[in-house]
């Protein structure tokens, strides 16, 4: 890459640090997406990805399913039969469904971990495998209990903020921007959030319906596009299953690799919707009348390289504390 | 590789630009995924009119002009919520897949990383256009031709990068033997 001899030391440090990037990307790959997308002729008119696929849907799906996504398109309401949709509209409805409906709705969520690369990539140990989750939107929060029975709780609030109780009378406040590793790593594993899911299955999934007749529930099994080996956690499968009416999901499978190995599934059945304005997601309704609410660093505000240093950070103790605890409260009993 | 240019030029040539633009949508989303998925619609649209430009010669440019856009309205749009594959206001650690600390090699894990994470921290502090003026600057393009790309003027261009090279400065310095 050119590196003019006069060039300024951030601008070199930044150029080498997108060299390195730029080292890790997978052109080939990317290619072989684009050419598995690409039209007969190139030179239609500025056709987007999208469209490509949208077009490649209408032609193999023919006059029927031609309509339907035109219908759909062109914002058609009335009723049109489950087998007419695709499985991407089928999703879209569905996280239209969770966006605007204000309900909530409780899962039971079972986890099934493999052990073996869990431990060898993480520095922490698959715990949680039952809890009940209540969920609108991307609020959430997750109850569960330790091997001795004692309960524990976190959460996501609607302004994205996070807590945790490691204790009922201690509540431990992430706001949006401050949510580090490990803690972040832990929320995203051991969580789920229905709408930015289904929003994650439309954009980089592929999407397979199921057929199913009209009143039976509807099965969309989608798998992520992409390298299957990368070294990021991913949810590499999602099996959903819809409510044909609602359009609700009933049953989420969320399946997790790293560099291609299996780090377990999480299986998430709707138990309940409650009344609505029922369920609280803000800390004040799970914690204990008197609390202490531990959060972060606050003005005078930190330099920036600090702001994450667990020295300057008074939760960092009670988060590790309640991670060991965790680990060593879930551990299997030899 | 003017008008007409075969598939296999055009593959040739997506091969030798995708990981330099790729990293540059990387860095200013901090997100794989949707970087990727940018990154190739970018490309789709150039390439579906191939027949009028000669993308060996203003193809890059084209493309850095288009991702910078894209990336930059992707990120004004994003609303704050923690999620699961994406994240947060600023844009960053929480679009962001959780990093996987163990795969790292143990080389990686030595001092030249450190150097790495600390730019890749203060690139992330960064509002997304600043991100994009200093990243195209030492990619190598004038101020000028940054202005254009980014819509902006060229004194505005100078401003953000002089803004985020003093950023990006507090993140360097002790990292660096002046420092």
């Amino acid at each position: 890459m050119f590196s003019p001899p006069d060039e300024h030391p951030v601008d070199r440090a930044v150029r080498e640090y997108l060299e390195r990037e730029a080292a890790r990307v997978d052109a080939p790959t990317l290619l072989a997406r684009m050419r598995a997308n690409r039209p007969a002729a190139v030179n239609v008119g500025a056709l987007t990805r999208r469209a490509w696929l949208r077009g490649a849907a209408l032609g193999t799906g023919g006059a029927l399913a031609a309509g339907a996504a035109l219908y759909f398109v062109l914002g058609g309401t009335g009723p049109v039969e489950p087998k007419m949709l695709s499985a991407t509209e089928l999703i879209r409805e569905a996280k239209n469904a969770h966006e605007t409906e204000k309900l909530d709705r409780c899962y039971d969520v079972s986890a099934d971990w493999d052990a073996t690369p869990f431990q060898r990539r993480f520095p922490f140990r698959p715990i949680a495998k039952k809890a009940k989750l209540w969920t609108r939107g991307d609020q959430f929060f997750v109850e569960s209990t330790f091997a001795d029975g004692l309960p524990v709780k976190w959460g996501q609030e609607k302004s994205g903020r996070v807590w945790i109780l490691p204790k009922p009378d201690r509540v431990l406040v992430y706001e949006p921007d401050d949510l580090a590793e490990p803690l972040a790593r832990f929320c995203e594993m051991m969580s789920l959030r229905l709408v930015s899911t289904l929003a994650g299955m439309l954009e980089t999934y592929d999407l397979k319906q199921e057929t199913a007749g009209p009143d039976e529930p509807i099965r969309i099994a989608a798998e992520l596009r992409g390298n299957p080996n990368s070294s990021l956690p991913r949810i590499s499968k999602v099996a959903i299953e819809l409510d044909p009416k609602t359009k609700i999901v009933r049953k989420a499978v969320l399946t997790r690799t790293i560099n291609g190995d299996t780090l377990g599934s999480i299986e998430f059945t709707l138990l309940e919707t409650a009344a609505p304005d029922k369920i609280k997601y803000d800390y004040p309704a799970h914690a204990a009348a008197k609390h202490l609410v531990i959060d972060g660093p606050r003005p005078p505000l930190l330099p920036p390289a600090q702001r994450f240093d667990p020295r300057h950070d008074p939760r960092a103790k009670f988060r590790d504390d309640w991670l060991k605890t965790w680990q060593n409260r879930s551990a299997p009993k030899t | 590789m003017a008008a007409g240019a075969s598939v296999h030029e055009l593959d040739d040539w997506v091969l030798a630009t995708a990981p330099r633009v790729t990293a540059y949508a990387r860095s200013l989303l901090g997100n794989v995924h949707e970087a990727e998925d940018i990154v190739q619609d970018c490309y789709c649209r150039l390439i579906a009119k191939a027949g009028t430009y000669d993308l060996k010669r203003d193809g890059l440019k084209l493309l850095f002009t288009a991702i910078s856009n894209a990336c930059i309205n992707w990120k004004t749009r994003r609303k704050p919520t923690f999620s699961l594959t994406r994240s947060d206001p600023t844009g960053d650690s929480r679009t962001e897949d959780p990093a996987d600390v163990r795969a790292a090699s143990p080389a990686e894990v030595a001092v030249g990383n450190e150097l790495e994470r600390a730019i890749a921290e203060g690139l992330k502090q960064l509002p997304a256009q600043q991100r994009a003026a200093v990243e195209l600057k030492a990619l190598g393009y004038a101020q000028a031709e940054i202005a254009a790309m980014l819509g902006i003027t060229a004194s505005h261009a100078g401003v953000l990068i002089h803004r985020a090279r003093q950023t990006l400065s507090q993140y360097l310095n002790p990292h660096s033997a002046e420092g």
